[in-house]
Parts: C-alpha cells; structure tokens; sequence
C-alpha cells in the first residue's frame, strides 16, 4: 500500500504560490529526499503532509487516510529544535509522547538517547541547539510511525555530530513505514535516500531514483542538483 | 483520550505555575505573620474604639491591603495564565508541539477550558480560605467571627441545592468567559500568525462578538418567553437559551476553526 | 565513514569495497558478513541499496546466504583466484585510462610504472 500519495497539490498564500501541481507517491519502506534551495516550498510540503497546514488545492492520503487527526497517529513530524516547554526535562517530554503517541517505544528512545549521549534528568532550557536537535530526532524517530518527516534534520550541526544523527535515522528506519528528508547537505544525505524529489519555486523539476541517477547520468546527487538548479 | 488532554492540561497548568504558588502562598503567609505580631494591638482598637476617626496607621493599611490585592490577583491569575497559553498554544514555539497530537480539536479545547476552570475554582477557594485566615488570625479567633463563619457555612449546606445550582452556575459562567476569548483568539490566529495584525483584530473579533452577544441578550429581554423566579433569582427561559447558544457556538466555532484553520 | 565519491552507482562501489576486502584477505572465505542493518548503519547507506549489494554478491556467488543464519563469503581458493584476476584488471584498466588521458604511450606508461614499482619496494625494505 502507498504510504502517501500527493496528487496536484497546491499551497497558496495571497498573492505567493508557494506550491503547484505537486504529485507524489511514495511506497513503504522508503527513504525519500526533497531537495531544493530555501524557499522552493520543501518545507511547506512537508508541513503538509503533516497536517500542520492544509492545501488550498488538490488532495492528499496517508495509507489512504485524509489528513486529519487520524494522519497524525500515522506521521512522526520533527518539528524545529525548540518545540518543547522549557520546563520540561527530557523524562517529561518522553512522558507526553508516551501518553499521546501509540506507536512510541520507551526502549528504543533510551537505546537513541544513550547513543546521542542525553540523559533524561536534564532540563531541556540547558541543552544546546545541537543537543535539542537530537532530542527531537530521538522523540521523533522512536515513534514507530508508517511515515517519519524529517526537516532538516542535519540544521546547526556540527559534523561528527550529523554522522551520529545519519546513523540514529538509519536505525529508526523500518521496512513497514517510509521516511521523508530534506537537507542543504545533499553529499552527506544521498547515500540514505531511496529516491529524491528536486523542489523548485513551489513546483517539481525533477524526480528519480538515486541509483539510477548515477548509473544514468554519471553523476553523484549534488552534481545533478547543481545542474538543475544552476540557473 | 479526553483524560489524557485532561491530566496533560493540568499537569502543565503545575510545572509552570508550582513556583510562582509556592512563593505566593509563603509572601501571604509571611505577610499574615507580620500582621499578626506587629499590629493586633491596632485591629483590635480598631474595632474596640467608637470614635469616629478611626486611626489605623499606614503601615498596617499598606500591608493590609497588599495582603488582599495579592489575593485578588491570584483570583485572576488562572484566567490571565490560561488566555496567554491558549495563545502560545496555538501560535508559539510549542505550536507545533500542540498541533501534533493526535486528537480532535473539541476534545483539546474542552481539556483547556476544564483545566482553566478547576484552576480558577481552586484559586478562589484559596483566596476565600486566606481571607478567612486573615479574620480568623487577626481578630485572635474571636468567637463571635467564628460563629458567623460557621453560620455562612451552615446557610449553604441547609440549601444544598441552590449552592450547588450557584457553584455551578458560577462554574458555568466562567467557562463561558473563558470560551469566549478561546474563540476570539482562534479566530484571530486563522486570520494571521503575525503578531502585529492579530492583536488588532482579536480586539476587533472580540469587539464583534461582545456586540453578538449584546444583541442576543437584549433579544431575550424583549421576548422573555417564560419568567420565573428560580432560587431567588429573576431570569426567563430565553434568557436560559441564549446563554446556552452562546456557550455552544462559541464553542463549536473555536473547534472548527482550531480542527481546520489553524496553521502552524 | 566511506566516501562514495565516485559517480558510480552506490551499491557498485560498495560491492567493489567487498571485493577487494577478499583479495587483500580482509575478508575471508567462509566469514560471515554483517546483517543489512548493521551494514547499512555502519556504512550509513539505505538498506535497500544494501539488499541490492547482497543480492548482486550472492548472484555473481561471491556469498551464499543460510537461511535464519546469515550470509557468508563463499569459501575456496577459486573465488580468491576469479576476483583478484578481474579487480586486478580492473584497477589496472583504470591506471591505463588515466595514463593514456595524459597523452602518454605504451613505453612512458610502463617506465613509470617500473620506475614506481621499485621505488615502493625500496621503501619497504
């Protein structure tokens, strides 16, 4: 079954069209990488599929479900790095995914935390933005959701850091459920993507199969994107 | 689960509000302490002397009255504390936080407007037992304030059905506050996220509202339907009927717009 | 980490890695190879492409996979000989190219590369 399948959707604000004519599926047990330059609408999508916002056009499913409440059982969404209250310790945030998110596995967060080095007694006010954002992959990917969204997850990094974020998605990966991710560091994400989506002023430029891309077009991901976006 | 909303409401009405009661509780108690050693002497003249000009000092007035104007602002705080983080809720950095879980709308705002309540009925039982302290403690448990306190008391359970028609009536009122500024703000959030544009408009939303309201009121003033005298109070069946329209569209209107307009 | 900075398929490079493992003896016959999870964390690479590289291995029997097991490197002399014969010709295919890219011909490619030769072993003795 497709765990999600966009078809001809379109997100407009005003005057500014920030998406058109967006079609997408994506099977389970796949990675997916949407890529583009800020502003190209990758976020938006995302939020999307989410839930978070809703299409002025065109229509959306997750595991044939219409994006509602019921979607949001089925999406694990990694929101930006400071999405929690600041009163809260690690234990208390592990708390509320416990309690509102079915598919959370206690065992697996404390397997992510020890291997991000976090403890649950520390306050999340105290953590730096690196540490918060590895907080939010270790909630986000020990939901056992059929599709994980990850914005960026590899923002304000620093790199033997995004080594361990890389490897922590690889361990959340399922072959049940998919995943969705969008980077700037399209060199250190490729190697993870099943197939990629290149997003360019709100409309797809280009989509394919990773594997194939290089044994096509003889060239690494970066390469193609810098070409399709060089203008 | 509407427990669970529940308990996760209240549970963070506490962690972000324990210090700021503790620290109250102890500045009220302190205050009474002060009170207590320092100027019994005054109270009791106070109430002792027929004169006319009854001289108090400053000191004690001060004290006195910050001592109840601190009571009178925890009387407050529930409803200025459960606005704001309806506000922050819906548009803050825990939006997202917020958004993300996995319930209907009607079920998240009934958990706030439950949770905001009980804290307001709980502050105002506070408040109430503080002023009691005060008479108590200051008038060295004079037996005649005793008395009265214990016949107020005894009032109450002799008409157990009125007070618990007043208590919830009260209850019922101050829902439908709180209700009423959740739907004003709900609309001024679907209307923009940027803090500039929405604070004018939750103002001109609420503005609207007051005069909806108003009107509606007025209409049951004028078409009365039945009036009747219900435990000592004048109303009429219209009057019933409007304030329970107003509850239930202020409350469907701030679902719907939470379920399907709000964006994060 | 491996850098995958060829413009080859990942899985190819990946299967190249393995098969000089073996040659070099890194890897031995009759090892067993890590699960696809563990390869793919290891190497941070989508399992898929892993599942690809172990399909392409078992089909050109470099492996063989027991079910409930694991998969193992096949064992023998004959797959030392086959794969070090063609990596060899492959790298050395690969030296020729760059060589001749250079605009040289057959007698500069082999001076250097003697020239080369005896100054690795001199380095090592």
């Amino acid at each position: 079954m497709e765990i999600l399948k966009v078809k001809s959707v379109g997100k407009k604000y005003f005057t500014k069209k920030a998406l058109d004519g967006i079609d997408l599926t994506i099977e389970k047990g796949k990675i997916v990488g949407i890529l583009g330059p800020n502003g190209s609408g990758k976020t938006t999508l995302l939020k999307l599929v989410a839930g978070l916002i809703r299409p002025s056009s065109g229509e959306m499913k997750v595991c044939g479900n219409d994006i509602g409440h019921k979607t949001k059982e089925l999406i694990a969404y990694l929101p930006d790095s400071d999405f929690l209250y600041p009163w809260m310790k690690i234990n208390d945030a592990k708390k509320v995914y416990m309690s509102f998110f079915k598919d959370f596995n206690p065992e697996k967060f404390d397997e992510l935390l020890g291997f991000m080095k976090l403890e649950e007694s520390m306050a999340v006010k105290g953590l730096s933005k690196g540490m918060q954002e590895k907080l939010a992959l270790a909630l986000t990917l020990s939901r056992e959701a059929k599709l994980i969204i990850l914005d960026e997850p590899l923002n304000g990094v620093d790199p033997v850091a995004r080594e361990q974020i890389l490897k922590a998605i690889l361990k959340g990966f399922s072959y049940e459920s998919s995943m969705i991710i969008t980077s700037h560091l399209i060199n250190e994400v490729e190697s993870l993507l099943d197939q990629v989506y290149f997003l360019k002023e709100g409309k797809i430029e280009f989509s394919g199969n990773t594997e194939d891309i290089r044994s096509e077009k003889k060239m690494t991901l970066d390469e193609l994107y810098r070409e399709v976006f060089a203008c | 689960m509407l427990g669970k909303l529940l308990k996760y409401e209240f549970w963070k009405i506490w962690k972000n509000n324990k210090y700021l009661l503790l620290g109250f509780g102890l500045v009220e108690f302190v205050l009474l302490v002060i009170l207590r050693l320092f100027y019994h002497n005054n109270i009791t003249q106070f109430v002792i002397s027929t004169n006319s000009e009854k001289n108090i000092g400053v000191s004690f007035f001060l004290i006195t009255s910050l001592y109840f104007g601190l009571l009178g602002l925890l009387f407050i705080y529930p409803f200025i504390e459960g606005i704001s983080r309806y506000d922050k809720d819906l548009s803050g950095k825990q939006a997202a936080l917020e958004l993300m879980i996995p319930e209907p709308s009607w079920k998240k705002i009934t958990s706030k407007l439950i949770a905001t309540v009980c804290a307001t009925l709980i502050c105002t039982i506070i408040s109430a037992f503080a002023m009691t302290l005060y008479l108590l403690v200051m008038s060295n448990f004079n037996k005649e304030i005793i008395d009265t306190i214990f016949n107020v008391l005894k009032e109450g359970f002799k008409y157990p059905v009125e007070s618990i028609f007043n208590i919830i009536n009260g209850l019922f009122s101050f829902a439908s506050f709180y209700l009423l500024f959740f739907f004003c703000i709900s609309i001024s959030k679907w209307a923009s996220h940027k803090n500039k544009i929405a604070i004018p408009i939750s103002i001109g939303v609420f503005a609207a509202t007051i005069a909806v309201i108003a009107y509606l009121q007025s209409l049951a003033d004028k078409l009365p339907l039945i009036k009747y005298t219900f435990l000592g109070m004048q109303t009429s069946l219209s009057s019933v009927i409007v304030d329970i329209l107003i509850f239930a569209l202020t409350f469907i209107g701030a679902s719907y717009v939470m379920e399907r307009k709000i964006e994060y | 980490m491996f850098k995958f900075n060829d413009s080859s398929p990942i899985y190819m490079q990946i299967i190249q890695k393995i098969k000089a493992d073996i040659v070099s003896g890194r890897l031995k016959g009759g090892d067993k190879m890590s699960s696809v999870r563990e390869f793919s964390e290891s190497f941070n690479v989508n399992p898929n492409t892993v599942q690809r590289v172990f399909q392409e291995l078992e089909r050109e029997g470099i492996t063989y996979s027991q079910r409930g097991i694991g998969t193992f490197i096949v064992e023998g002399d004959q797959l030392l000989k086959l794969l070090k014969n063609t990596q060899a010709q492959k790298y050395s295919e690969r030296y020729l190219d760059d060589m001749r890219d250079l605009g040289m011909d057959k007698k500069e490619i082999l001076n250097y590369f003697v020239k080369l030769l005896e100054e690795y072993e001199d380095g090592n003795s």
